[in-house]
């Protein structure tokens, strides 16, 4: 209480302006002030190097006053990159020729453009706002009926089937719940395609998916004509008459990719926001993935670091709702629906039409909302080329709202909101920038171009200390979902196929179309990306690096410095291009279905050889197909053996699955089972998804073990590991393929050779 | 008896007297060369200079001015030759202008030589003159010996030598014109001498007595001139007469010259010789044809000031009259980078324009060329800047692949340009970006030397050098980058390079002399101090005022030139050794001791060059003592003024007006000048030559312009531990305001959602 009246007695102390004002006037005055003051080089080296030593010292303070230690080191942080920026600025932009100074520009806005994107950064995420669910009564007549819309256009049936029957599991009053399929790979046009091949293929897929509706008493839509993607197939349901049925006309509108299935506490957990706040458009919710992503995969970090977009559902996304800027993801979101009659539907200007509407809608003056609780279990891409191919739409997406759609232009906007908007959007120029960054210490090793104009101890005294607290930032705000320099990999690995895109959007900010990404695909062998080339090549160039710069400096001792320099910043990018070759060499996957690691206490009860008994245990993993599980004791068992599997999920709801043994063995004196899914009837097909994918806390429990923060030495000591052995699997890898290649060549010469001396005998 | 020991006694002091001129003789031929007389110091050569190969020669440039008609000149050579030469063979010649004056066996068994010779007055011509000393060595009799055997080598010692010239003074002409080409000639290496005659010691008159001293001054360029300053006309010497046409008739007609009503003019010095008492008149009057009078007067103040300043300016043309009147005066602009060979940020120079020649390097003994600017003391030399050098460039055919033209900044070898070629070559516009840092406040040269390799270099081959030749055009450029001013004072050092902190206008607009004490001595320790100034930057010091108590000195650097006793408490109170002088003690006072970090260190070991480490000051805890030994001491001590930040205070001052003035003029020694460094320097007066000691005392303030504010960075840089505070303060301030900002609005947030505060 006594808390309460202290902080209302310092919130009054905003409430007067002049005070307010004048004070924060006075802060920015000193620091400002100090900023662009002149001090020699060492003075500068004291004052930063003191500044990231006294913001270790705050970060281990932090425990205490979180909030305000936080805020102190990012004020330090902006200090110094302030204090870099005027020196960046008054002292290296020095002339010496035309192309060298096209270079040393480049580098400065490149380098411009990476601490904007920090200081938006830290706006941003100053102060995520982590919501809990409001669980809304299933009981409240008053809930609001919610249209469940699940477009598809390509991906298989039985993924559709499975999150469509996973909606019908909501537990949400049935008769306020309707669940479409909106299938845009059956659409007239395509079973009426010329090829006889899509034709046949449209047709199947709409006859299935049709039929399938039916079974699940979900309701099937298609349309005529395939236009506008994704976002024609949501308006066309939601408005268009090709289908010749009623138009969905539910209050919200829960919008699913076929892939994400929901867990059935989805509506009751996310509709209780709309209640509370009658301005709310959209309730956004996290992805995720049980699969992973191929940058995981290939390097083998899937139960050591957290995934690629954990570091945006569970920091930026809060970060964004704090400032009522949570946008529209494009799936796993709840909207009002006659907020969404505003802007005429899903709109579908650029390629990202999610965030497009949500833009529309937060001009207009509605709010949005994120909860981060994960509750829908989607696919991330398995190739790297798809997963490329998913970024770049996004990156092309962004960009055109960037330029067609201004978000520092829309007045409806707050500043903050234009801010947030900003950020979200100029974040994908980072190919850009990591390819200068790249290329900037090979232009003076091989070409003798001096683009950064300072000396070593300018660099130990203004950049170095800046990049050394801005790591430390990094880690102390994203430490648990994103492990040191994994940003940096991700910018790296998808910069160089990223520039193409991003540019062609400059060039025809119209041009882009909508590519769906490519889902459930897998490989046959380990190979290497079809997209490495610009690793080789930067590989090569590396490697060259260390030779040249050791005869330039053999041969003029004058620029040790400049060499020292190109050389420890060629070094960090070597480092992180040895981790993109890890990534590049695609591991294979066969597995149709994914498991997910889950411990729970089961009860087997086996039903062979006319014996019927029981063994508690607990499984290791699941997924669609089966289920592993360790027994406490052993057990005489054979292949085939029926069984059933009692067990409870997070909630304490039984479940009673039907499975069948494929294999039993024995590891470390413990039994473990290999289990495969049974399904006798249409209900236990509904039981076994309701399961697997029901339980929204298995899904958090998940993420959240992944989520451990490590320090930054051990951060850099476990990416030198992986940088070292992903190269050395790439290099490896290609070795030998070239080997078999060549002793397939090999034997078809001999081949030919043989059938040469044979036809020559005959 | 008593003739004869008259006889006796006569014969004794003849004997006395002759061993007495032996006696002084002998001691005079040991006495040897005082360093102010050696070649090394007088004509500014190196100490040592060697000469190697079987033929090498040094010149060395003897200046003659046209005023002198010399009889004879005596050069003193010392050198030391390799005990490995033949001396039937090895040879060291003198010519001058090319004409032989005499040559020495160099005797392998007798290393150290010495030679005495008298050079014929007509030999040296009223010019620069070739004085050549050339070495033919060889070590082996048939001459098939390596041109560049180590052995051959002979070491002239120029610092232990001298040339002393003896000529008397030509007779000056009666013309004006004569004040630049005759009578104030930088080829005069003697000792040279001005008095001027003022009314008064009124501020007004010294100030017109230090511009025309500083219009003398420049016309002796870098030489030392000692001025007196007097109300009367002073023999054997050149006199100036400063004052109205009342008081120039007045103090002429003493000497009965016919009015003058022109208000610049030129005669012969008059001059009073004494009578016999018999004699109607006491004296007579007669003139000294070896000196000149020189009158600058006007109706009013101002009408003097205007002559002054046209014979003060060097580009005002004085006619071949004997007198003129001055109708108007053209003053030129003058900016922060005027001055001679200054070179600005951001512009681009061609050789020619610091006085490069078309330059030919010929043979493979070439010497090295020197291209000397000066960058004012305040520049900011960022060593991430770099600095270009376009050069045009030819060479001959025909030489080793092996030949350099290389160049070296302040005597560090920086770059070098191949010339492998052996077709030969011409380069146009090679560029060469170099570091700033190769560079340093001050005066600064870049050398150029050749080093050219005939093909063919064999023991006993017929060597072939005189086709080898490399030409640097002046149409070649240096360039500098975008510079700041911003420079830590205190630092003695800069105002004897090149007048910092008061040349920060090099006319002196920005500076103020103080005088509190307007005596004959303090006045002439002012005059002799401004012209000394004005040479660093060969600028007038037009904007010069003098003042005599602190009133208008606010916003100016402030030259204060008194007694300790007659300086004003308010400039003594903001001195550092302000509470020395009030109240001596033993003890450090702050800032007094030359720190060396171990970034310093570290720096240094990363730096491309290696800085000329500072001469080490003394501790200061005997300063308090030297300021109490006072008199026969002299005091210069810079600190910031009291009235303005970024100003400061240069004091001069004495314990009495004695030791004022003896130290003023001390101060036209080089050598004096040199080991001026730090906030303090105290000249002890007592000895022959002066003893200078320096000290670093006071807070380090800047002044110069940088960044948008510079005094922000003056405030941060001279408080730099209060600044820490501050922003500490205000990082705690800005961090709560948006903690808090942060915390109401998620409070609304939450509020607004329905959720308890601390959910998030």
């Amino acid at each position: 209480m006594n808390k309460d009246v202290a902080q209302d007695k310092w919130y009054s102390l905003l409430d007067r302006p002049w005070l307010l004002y004048g004070l924060l006037g006075s802060g920015f005055l000193v620091v400002g002030a100090i900023i662009v003051s002149y001090v020699p080089t060492v003075t500068q080296a004291w004052l930063a190097w003191g500044l990231v030593l006294v913001i270790l010292i705050l970060k281990k303070l932090l425990v205490r006053h979180p909030l305000f230690l936080q805020v102190l080191i990012m004020g330090m942080i902006l200090f110094l990159a302030g204090r870099y920026f005027l020196f960046r600025t008054t002292s290296t932009l020095v002339y010496t020729n035309p192309l060298a100074f096209f270079f040393v520009i480049s580098l400065f806005l490149t380098e411009l453009y990476a601490m904007s994107i920090q200081l938006l950064g830290i706006v941003v995420n100053v102060m995520p706002l982590h919501r809990r669910e409001q669980s809304v009564d299933l009981n409240d007549p008053d809930l609001p009926t919610v249209d469940v819309l699940i477009p598809t256009y390509n991906e298989p049936e039985q993924m559709v089937a499975i999150t469509a029957s996973a909606c019908t599991l909501f537990e949400y009053p049935r008769d306020k719940v309707h669940i479409y399929i909106l299938d845009d790979g059956g659409t007239k046009q395509k079973r009426d395609d010329p090829d006889p091949d899509v034709a046949r293929t449209a047709l199947m897929r709409h006859e299935t998916l049709k039929n399938m509706a039916g079974f699940l008493e979900v309701h099937y839509r298609t349309r005529d004509k395939n236009y506008s993607a994704k976002a024609g197939n949501i308006n066309e349901a939601l408005y268009g008459s090709s289908s010749g049925k009623t138009n969905p006309s539910s209050d919200l509108v829960l919008i699913l990719d076929c892939d994400h299935v929901p867990t059935r506490d989805f509506l009751r957990h996310s509709v209780g926001q709309f209640k509370k706040d009658p301005k709310l458009f959209l309730l956004q919710t996290p992805h995720f993935f049980i699969n992973p992503d191929p940058i995981e995969r290939n390097l083998d970090t899937v139960s050591q670091t957290p995934g690629n977009n954990e570091m945006f559902y569970c920091k930026v996304l809060p970060g964004l709702d704090f400032w009522n800027t949570a946008f529209f993801c494009g799936s796993a979101a709840v909207l009002r629906r006659k907020y969404l009659d505003e802007s005429g539907g899903i709109m579908g200007e650029t390629i990202t039409e999610d965030a497009e509407t949500a833009l529309f809608l937060h001009g207009k003056g509605y709010n949005s909302a994120y909860v981060s609780r994960p509750m829908v279990c989607g696919l991330s891409p398995e190739t790297f080329d798809d997963f490329i191919v998913q970024r770049n739409r996004w990156a092309q997406g962004m960009m055109q709202i960037l330029l067609l759609k201004n978000p520092l232009l829309n007045k409806g906007l707050s500043w903050t909101q234009r801010i947030c908007y900003l950020n979200i959007c100029s974040f994908w120029f980072f190919g850009l920038a990591r390819f200068m960054f790249m290329i900037a210490p090979f232009l003076f090793i091989f070409f003798n171009l001096k683009v950064y104009h300072a000396t070593l101890a300018q660099c130990l005294s203004f950049p170095i200390p800046y990049l050394v607290a801005s790591t430390i930032l990094s880690n102390l705000m994203y430490g648990k979902v994103r492990h040191p320099f994994f940003s940096e990999l991700y910018e790296m690995v998808m910069s160089f196929n990223n520039i193409p895109a991003v540019l062609s959007v400059f060039l025809s900010p119209r041009s882009p179309t909508f590519t769906v990404t490519p889902k459930g695909r897998s490989l046959d062998v380990d190979r290497a990306s079809p997209l490495s080339s610009p690793f080789y090549i930067l590989f090569a160039l590396s490697l060259l690096m260390y030779p040249v710069a050791l005869y330039k400096l053999a041969h003029n001792m004058e620029l040790f410095n400049s060499v020292l320099i190109s050389l420890t910043w060629g070094s960090y990018n070597f480092l992180l291009l040895l981790l993109c070759l890890g990534v590049v060499w695609e591991k294979k996957q066969i597995r149709q279905t994914h498991r997910i690691d889950v411990r729970e206490a089961v009860e087997v009860v086996f039903r062979c050889q006319d014996k019927q008994h029981s063994v508690s245990g607990w499984t290791t993993n699941i997924s669609e197909e089966g289920m592993g599980i360790i027994l406490t004791e052993t057990v005489a068992i054979d292949a085939g053996c029926d069984v059933d599997i009692k067990t409870q999920d997070s909630s304490g709801k039984p479940f009673t699955l039907w499975a069948k043994v494929l294999h039993s063995f024995h590891k470390d004196g413990q039994q473990l089972l290999g289990c495969q899914f049974q399904y006798a009837d249409e209900l236990s097909f509904f039981n076994t998804t309701d399961y697997i994918y029901g339980d929204s806390e298995r899904w958090a429990r998940f993420w959240k073990k992944r989520q451990v923060e490590v320090s930054l030495a051990d951060g850099v000591g476990y990416v030198f590991k992986l940088g070292v052995s992903g190269a050395w699997r790439h290099l490896t890898g290609v070795f030998s393929f070239v080997l078999h290649e060549f002793s397939i060549q090999q034997e078809r010469g001999c081949n030919k050779v043989k059938l040469f001396f044979s036809n020559l005998v005959e | 008896m008593q003739q004869g020991k008259t006889v006796f006694q006569q014969s004794g002091r003849v004997i006395l007297g002759l061993f007495m001129l032996v006696l002084w003789a002998t001691t005079f031929s040991l006495a040897g060369v005082t360093p102010e007389n050696s070649i090394s110091t007088r004509y500014n050569q190196p100490g040592l200079v060697k000469l190697l190969g079987y033929e090498d020669s040094h010149t060395i440039k003897i200046p003659i001015p046209e005023r002198w008609s010399v009889k004879k000149a005596t050069l003193r050579l010392s050198y030391v030759n390799s005990s490995a030469l033949l001396q039937q063979r090895s040879r060291l010649a003198i010519t001058v202008n090319q004409v032989p004056v005499h040559q020495v066996d160099l005797v392998p068994e007798a290393p150290n030589g010495k030679m005495t010779i008298t050079i014929p007055g007509h030999l040296l011509s009223e010019e620069y003159n070739d004085l050549t000393i050339t070495a033919t060595q060889h070590f082996t009799a048939n001459g098939c010996a390596p041109g560049s055997a180590p052995e051959v080598w002979t070491t002239l010692k120029l610092y232990e030598s001298a040339l002393d010239v003896d000529y008397v003074l030509n007779e000056v002409p009666l013309s004006l014109s004569s004040v630049s080409d005759f009578l104030f000639d930088a080829k005069m290496s003697d000792e040279n001498q001005l008095h001027i005659i003022i009314e008064d010691y009124s501020p007004a008159n010294i100030e017109l007595a230090t511009l025309a001293a500083s219009g003398v001054a420049l016309r002796f360029a870098y030489r030392p001139v000692q001025i007196s300053l007097g109300q009367n006309v002073q023999q054997r010497v050149d006199n100036l007469l400063i004052g109205s046409t009342d008081f120039v008739n007045k103090l002429l007609g003493g000497y009965e010259t016919p009015v003058v009503d022109d208000h610049l003019g030129l005669m012969h010095l008059p001059r009073r010789v004494k009578k016999a008492k018999a004699h109607a008149k006491p004296y007579i009057i007669t003139h000294d044809p070896t000196h000149a009078l020189i009158y600058l007067a006007g109706e009013d103040l101002a009408e003097t000031k205007k002559t002054v300043q046209a014979f003060s300016l060097l580009s005002y043309p004085l006619p071949a009259l004997q007198s003129a009147k001055v109708a108007s005066v053209l003053v030129p602009e003058i900016n922060r980078y005027s001055g001679r060979k200054v070179l600005a940020p951001e512009k681009t120079y061609q050789f020619a324009e610091l006085g490069w020649p078309t330059t030919t390097f010929t043979g493979s003994k070439n010497g090295s060329r020197d291209l000397s600017f000066h960058l004012p003391s305040d520049l900011l030399l960022e060593p991430n800047k770099s600095f270009s050098l376009s050069l045009n460039v030819s060479y001959a055919a025909a030489m080793r692949a092996d030949s350099v033209l290389s160049i070296k900044a302040n005597g560090h070898f920086i770059s070098s340009i191949a010339l492998n070629d052996k077709n030969g070559g011409l380069y146009r516009g090679y560029r060469l970006e170099l570091p700033l840092s190769y560079l340093k406040p001050g005066a600064n040269r870049i050398t150029f030397q050749a080093v050219l390799t005939p093909l063919m270099t064999g023991d006993c081959e017929q060597v072939q050098t005189a086709h080898l030749a490399l030409t640097i055009f002046p149409d070649s450029e240096i360039g500098f980058p975008k510079m700041s001013h911003w420079q830590a004072l205190p630092q003695l050092r800069f105002l004897f390079e090149d007048g910092l902190p008061l040349t920060v206008s090099p006319d002196f607009k920005e500076t103020v002399l103080l005088l509190p004490d307007t005596s004959r001595q303090s006045g002439t320790a002012a005059v002799n101090v401004v012209a000394m100034l004005s040479q660093k930057r060969n600028i007038v010091p037009l904007g010069l005022k003098v003042l005599a108590e602190l009133s208008g000195v606010e916003d100016v650097e402030l030259l204060v030139i008194g007694t300790l006793d007659s300086i004003p408490k308010e400039i003594l109170a903001a001195s550092p050794l302000f509470p020395v002088i009030e109240q001596p003690f033993m003890g450090r006072l702050s800032s007094t001791v030359q720190e060396k970090s171990g970034w310093t260190t570290f720096k240094q070991a990363l730096s491309p060059v290696t800085e000329t480490p500072e001469p080490a000051v003394f501790d200061v805890a005997a300063l308090g003592l030297e300021l109490l030994a006072g008199p026969g001491t002299f005091l210069i001590n810079e600190f910031e003024s009291p009235f303005q930040h970024m100003r400061s205070v240069v004091m001069l001052s004495g314990d009495s007006k004695e030791d004022l003035l003896r130290g003023a003029v001390a101060l036209w020694d080089p050598l004096v000048q040199s080991r001026c460094r730090g906030g303090a320097v105290i000249i002890d007066l007592q000895p022959k030559r002066p003893l200078v000691k320096s000290y670093k005392v006071g807070q380090t303030y800047f002044t110069g312009q940088i960044g948008a504010v510079s005094f922000i960075s003056y405030l941060v840089n001279g408080h730099l531990g209060w600044a820490l505070v501050i922003l500490s303060c205000a990082f705690v301030l800005l961090a709560g305001l948006f903690t808090l900002l942060l915390k109401r609005r998620m409070a609304r947030k939450q509020a607004s959602i329905g959720e308890e505060e601390g959910d998030a």
